[in-house]
């Protein structure tokens, strides 16, 4: 999957590049404007990631000249400003998501992904991982043979871990998912509420699956 | 923002002034010009009226004279019937001597021939008498101008009744020449007069003008003592007329409330700066210690997870600032629509289960209510309370989120808890962004000191109103109260 990200702060562009080629990305950089025009139109991505303002071409000329060309190609907008019009205009232009500055590397990755993925949509009727199973047309956990117990709640918060194994979760991400509560509450009720999960899911087992990446959010995967 | 918000009203101040200086006589301008136009009008009223009485004095006394004179014509007449010579005699009587009057008199019979008339009459007043009036109506005169620019006042009359067959016309003609002459000059003098009083009402509004508006000017000096440094200066006790000890009291006022501000936003920059200050300090001390000797990879791992830690407050800190300062320029985006708040609460309350459940707090939700409003900024509003709840309710305690209609057809969402309450001496402040009762406590929790200032924020966006009562004893008890959607 080849990404293209266009990016003035250089530290911020050596990050990306890094977190981006780590997690099997195959990654080219630009750090100025008509640099990241030139090459978004000229070369095949799967995936852009665009800073708004960047010297010489800004982000919304980029989008909008690729557009006009006929150019397909995702775009993920980072910017520093998130004002409601800003938002819109990028949406507008084409932007297919927007993510504000500063922002977990983990969101990036998860809505990278996403938007990666959009093109197969086909949701799974069960997840397996390790010895566990959820079936997510029955609502049923089991581990091994064992089924679990899990309230509505601790099913959607396990089986989003599920559907994302290996993937970083962040609390605000949990938090919209499973309670759609899009703002960050300054509580601690995600971390209560995996804490809770893991006794039903993990603490009775050898094998953990649900992990904490500390400063950040949660994960499940084997080992 | 407060500081900009701040700025622009000192601004304002300041151009208020100068717009003063540029133009300063607007308002006395006006006052003269009012001042000078009532003088006028009513000078113009006096010297209309007075005219009137003198001319119509002087002419009584002549439409006196020549009625006396026909009615004197007219018994000759009759005593005398076809004696001309004493007709004669009579016409001329007032035409002699010392009593000589300037009058003519003439007598018509009905055949239209002249039977007698004052000497020279034909010769000085070639007019044409007005048609003569019945004897016994009161005498009307006509004023007219001769070839030889005297003024005549003319008048006619019949010596008998209608019926009767031998009547005569008796014209009679008074020279009034004189009387104009003085009333012309009267005329002259009084328009002098005129001009002279309204030159002089000119020059004395102007000076009571500028003597009433004189406290104006020391108020706007008054005024410029205030400024940012000084504050505290206050006017009203100066002593100022009535009109002025309000505006003065007003403008007292609202230095008032721009000091409290003012301290306000003193006191939210320390507060900004030291909040920013303890996760800056703590990621930046742990990475220093942590790069002065070799340490294993778990122990640089440990650093790196807690200043990432440190980063998350920070973030979560300045999407709590950003969203209070769009919130304060009015520009954040309201998705208003009709709620089910029950539904809203339930979710509020599924969010918290986790939490409620290990800490032996029970949170329920009572009332059925449709709301309008953005639902995530309700949810984000009681869940704050409810946050802030849960910190103060001890193991055992309850929340309550009630809802019900009020008689307006609006909504309030209640939040009240059993927990440990907030001392008198906090309430006052609880809205303030980083006012936090207990500081260590709070912090603890997870507590930014924002919550409160957000709900009041979002209660705004909604035009809504937030009210918390607070007691040691029973706890708080918060109130959202949001209005319906017409006042929107």
């Amino acid at each position: 999957m080849a990404i293209l990200i266009v990016e003035d702060e250089l530290k911020t562009l050596s990050y990306l590049r890094q977190g981006l080629l780590e997690n099997g990305f195959d990654v080219q950089i630009a750090h100025r404007g008509d640099e990241g025009l030139r090459l978004a139109l000229s070369q095949p991505y799967d995936l852009i990631i665009l800073d708004v303002m960047i010297p010489a071409v800004n982000g919304w000329t980029i989008l909008a000249e690729m557009r006009r060309q006929g150019i397909a190609t995702s775009v993920l907008f980072l910017t520093a400003r998130d004002t409601v019009d800003d938002r819109v205009k990028g949406l507008e232009l084409g932007a297919d998501d927007y993510l504000v500055k500063p922002f977990a590397f983990a969101e990036l990755l998860a809505r990278v992904r996403t938007l990666l993925r959009r093109s197969s949509p086909a949701s799974p009727e069960r997840v397996q991982v390790a010895d566990l199973t959820i079936d997510l047309i029955r609502h049923r956990v089991c581990r091994g043979d064992k089924e679990i117990d899990l309230t509505n709640k601790e099913f959607l918060l396990l089986s989003l871990l599920a559907r994302r194994t290996g993937e970083v979760l962040t609390r605000p991400m949990i938090a919209k998912d499973v309670w759609d509560m899009d703002f960050d509450s300054g509580t601690n009720n995600v971390d209560v509420a995996v804490r809770r999960l893991r006794r039903k899911v993990d603490d009775p087992f050898t094998v953990k699956l649900i992990h904490t990446v500390h400063g950040t959010g949660y994960v499940l995967r084997v080992a | 923002m407060g500081l900009g918000t701040y700025c622009v009203s000192l601004n304002q101040n300041l151009s208020i002034r100068k717009r003063i200086v540029s133009r300063p006589h607007s308002i006395r301008t006006r006052l003269m010009a009012l001042y000078v136009a009532s003088a006028t009008a009513m000078f113009a009223l006096g010297v209309v009226f007075l005219q009137w009485s003198l001319a119509s004095s002087l002419q009584d006394e002549d439409v006196d004279f020549l009625s006396q004179k026909i009615r004197t014509i007219g018994l000759v007449l009759v005593r005398h019937p076809g004696n001309t010579s004493a007709l004669h005699e009579e016409i001329e009587w007032d035409r002699r001597g010392l009593q000589y009057t300037p009058y003519f008199a003439r007598v018509v019979n009905t055949n239209g021939q002249t039977e007698t008339e004052s000497a020279g009459m034909r010769a000085h007043l070639s007019v044409t008498f007005p048609p003569p009036q019945p004897i016994n109506s009161s005498l009307r005169v006509t004023k007219v101008q001769t070839t030889d620019h005297h003024w005549y006042l003319l008048a006619s009359r019949w010596d008998r009744g209608s019926g009767t067959a031998d009547r005569h016309v008796i014209d009679v003609a008074l020279d009034v020449s004189h009387e104009e002459a003085i009333s012309d000059s009267y005329r002259r003098k009084v328009a002098l007069m005129f001009l002279f009083g309204i030159l002089a009402s000119a020059v004395v509004s102007s000076w009571v003008a500028r003597r009433s508006l004189a406290p104006i000017a020391d108020i706007t000096e008054a005024t410029c003592q205030v400024n940012i440094s000084r504050l505290g200066v206050r006017i009203a006790a100066a002593g100022w007329p009535q009109e002025l000890d309000d505006l003065a009291r007003a403008f007292d006022t609202m230095l008032d409330r721009l000091e409290d501000s003012f301290q306000r936003l003193a006191q939210f920059s320390a507060d900004i700066a030291h909040e920013l200050r303890t996760p800056v300090g703590n990621a930046r001390g742990e990475a220093e210690i942590a790069l002065t000797q070799q340490r294993t990879p778990d122990e640089y791992r440990h650093v790196i997870e807690s200043s990432l830690e440190e980063y998350e407050r920070l973030s979560q800190m300045i999407d709590g600032l950003l969203f209070l300062a769009r919130a304060e320029s009015s520009n954040l985006s309201l998705r208003s629509e009709l709620l089910d708040a029950r539904f809203q609460m339930s979710a509020v309350q599924e969010y918290f289960a986790p939490v409620t459940d290990e800490q032996g707090v029970s949170l329920s939700v009572e009332g059925e209510a449709n709301i309008t409003a953005d639902s995530m900024l309700l949810r984000r509003a009681v869940s704050n309370l409810v946050a802030n709840s849960l910190n103060n309710t001890p193991c055992g305690g309850v929340i309550f989120i009630l809802l019900s209609v009020t008689s307006d057809g609006g909504c309030t969402v209640v939040v009240a808890d059993s927990g440990t309450g907030i001392e008198p001496k906090h309430l006052a402040r609880v809205f303030d962004r980083f006012y936090q009762c207990d500081p260590a406590r709070s912090r603890e929790c997870g507590g930014s000191g924002l919550g409160l200032s957000i709900v009041r924020s979002i209660m705004d966006a909604h035009n809504g109103t937030v009210c918390l009562e607070s007691d040691l004893v029973t706890g708080t008890r918060v109130t959202l109260y949001f209005p319906p959607p017409a006042a929107h």
